[in-house]
């Protein structure tokens, strides 16, 4: 039992104040692991050789896949597309997010209320299912789109830019909670006031005024979206409704991986490494996010 | 709001170019003709649009596309109780093994038990439940050889699978339940029990949880729909025929009906849920008054 005038305990993991050095500078080492990596690796351990299913040694760190690829570098491949997919579709749920959130709470009355409850709506329904069929539904004609403005050379990617859109636009909705709120109180302070006294136009109030002060609360919420987007983009990267081959991603090596289990063979690597990867990024990533709402998110202080 | 869903789904997978037959080779517009009668696609869009919401209001899914001569509701009728009794298991599992930790862990708040259940539990958030599974059938199935590694129809069939996808919920559970119950333990009443001399486990378990079951009620809704996506990977390892498996091909093969009956069906489950989920939190918390 908690002793019962403890005062400074609300709840969520108590911060001791120190910043997580360890925890952020795995995933910086992370991040940068894919980012630089591939160039220190030598080129030729992408192509297929007929080294295949060969377990971690130490010409193979990682060991090699079904078609004689290094592991490692297809980990550090697929992280980086992962890693971009996050930050990307992040900060597209970003836009949305502060957009729809500080129009609601500026708002405020009956379009702040009916703006809530697409909210809450959205919340309780299966939202990937619905990114899933907008995959399916998009993916010829954005390749059609891509092909006739002379953007060929993004066409492998179409399924990528569609899997980062689609993400974002159903990430957004923690974002768009929190900003409202702290949107709703900002909406009353005195320098508000102020300017919409002063005849200051309700946009240019909203951008010069309220945004600066959501910035910080912004950036611990987009923290948090991160690791929740690689999540979903590795999901439904393992259904093989995202990422497609060649080029691969966390979840697509680990499919590659779960399928690798058999009684025949155990090629334990293909699973085990692409998912430590994922769970460090993940679980950094979290640890991280958490300290910096502990730190700076008053409310749950 | 059922209807919007219903109608979202049926304009968004039509409007997609290309038909379901369009993927076979070569067809003679006559046969192409007698396959849109069949499966109700000729007309225009509004027509088929009209034609379907009638169907639908008879309780007829239409024809799935993919699986020939296999209506939607039949495919429906045989894997709804399979997923049905995994995501149930599954979410069971989630809330007892998440409360009873956040309990013990709010419990011994900031001993040794308290900050081993939130590594643990931070671990397992991190890690997915497609992540997750695959170890698990590893270790158990195969080289423990205690469980089967798929399948499905007895009870041993669904341990891995419905721990595999519950665990990661039951994760976030226990952070949630610890948090509101740390919420609860510093009030005043709490207080009063223990001068009172009640036990500590009945303070923990009769006063303190009832007061802390409004949040986890309230992501119990949210929680249904993440099993409810999640159950498609899971049935995909384990190679069960649920519902969520048949969604997934069926996207992959542009199969109009299935997909909108499948998606008609999630939304169903959910919204009844939610519906319950408000109820209990009626019921458990008389602060709040419906207006």
């Amino acid at each position: 039992m908690p002793p019962v005038r403890q005062k400074n305990c609300f709840g969520i993991k108590k911060s001791k104040g120190g910043f997580p050095f360890r925890t952020f500078s795995l995933f910086f080492l992370l991040v940068l692991l894919s980012l630089i990596g591939p160039w220190f690796y030598p080129q030729s351990l992408y192509k297929t050789t007929n080294e295949i299913l060969l377990p971690p040694s130490l010409s193979h760190i990682f060991g090699t896949d079904i078609h004689g690829r290094d592991l490692f570098i297809r980990i550090l491949f697929g992280a980086r597309i992962s890693f971009g997919v996050g930050f990307s579709g992040s900060l597209i749920s970003l836009l949305i997010g502060v957009t729809y959130g500080s129009i609601a709470a500026y708002a405020g009355g009956k379009i702040d209320r009916m703006m809530m409850q697409l909210v809450d709506l959205l919340y309780s329904l299966p939202v990937l299912v619905f990114v899933i069929v907008l995959i399916a539904i998009f993916e010829n004609p954005l390749r059609a789109f891509l092909f006739h403005s002379h953007l060929e050379s993004l066409l492998p990617y179409s399924r990528i830019i569609l899997l980062l859109v689609g993400l974002g636009f159903v990430e957004w909705l923690t974002m768009a909670r929190v900003v409202r709120s702290r949107v709703l109180i900002l909406k009353e302070s005195l320098f508000v006031q102020a300017a919409k006294v002063l005849g200051q136009n309700s946009f240019k109030i909203l951008l010069k005024h309220i945004f600066p002060n959501i910035a910080g609360l912004v950036i611990v919420y987009l923290t948090l979206t991160i690791p929740t987007v690689i999540l979903e983009e590795s999901f439904l990267s393992f259904l093989g409704l995202g990422v497609e081959p060649p080029s691969s991603s966390l979840g697509s090596l680990l499919s590659d991986g779960a399928n690798a289990i058999n009684p025949v063979k155990i090629s334990w690597w293909l699973l085990f490494f692409p998912g430590l990867y994922l769970s460090l990024t993940l679980w950094s990533l979290n640890v991280f996010g958490e300290w910096l709402r502990d730190k700076l998110d008053p409310k749950t202080r | 709001m059922l209807f919007g869903i219903i109608s979202l789904t049926f304009f968004l997978v039509r409007l997609a170019p290309g038909n379901p037959f369009s993927a076979e080779r070569n067809i003679s517009p006559a046969i192409l003709r007698n396959l849109e009668a069949r499966y109700k696609l000729s007309g225009s869009l509004l027509e088929q649009y009209k034609n379907y919401l009638l169907n639908l209001c008879h309780g007829d899914l239409m024809l799935s596309t993919r699986y020939r001569n296999r209506s939607v509701n039949e495919i429906i009728g045989q894997t709804l109780p399979v997923s049905i009794t995994l995501g149930g298991c599954s979410f069971v599992l989630a809330l007892a093994f998440g409360i009873s930790s956040g309990c013990l862990s709010a419990f011994f708040w900031n001993k040794p038990f308290d900050k081993i259940t939130q590594g643990i539990t931070l671990m397992g958030i991190s890690i997915p439940s497609f992540v997750l599974a695959p170890i698990c059938v590893l270790i158990f199935a195969i080289l423990l050889r205690l469980l089967p590694p798929a399948g499905w129809g007895s009870i041993e069939k669904l341990i891995l699978p419905s721990f595999c996808l519950g665990i990661p919920y039951g994760c976030v559970v226990c952070r949630l339940t610890r948090s509101a119950m740390l919420e609860v333990l510093h009030s005043d009443y709490i207080r009063t029990a223990k001068a009172k001399g009640l036990t500590e486990s009945s303070i923990l378990f009769v006063h303190g949880l009832k007061a802390a079951a409004s949040p986890i009620i309230a992501y119990s809704g949210p929680l249904a729909a993440n099993l409810l996506t999640g159950s498609m990977v899971i049935e995909q390892i384990f190679g069960i025929s649920g519902m969520g498996s048949f969604f997934v091909d069926g996207v992959l093969n542009r199969d109009v009906f299935l997909v909108s009956g499948v998606t008609l069906v999630y939304s169903l489950l959910l919204i009844l849920f939610n519906l319950l989920a408000d109820m209990l939190c009626l019921l458990f918390d008389k602060r709040i008054v419906l207006e």
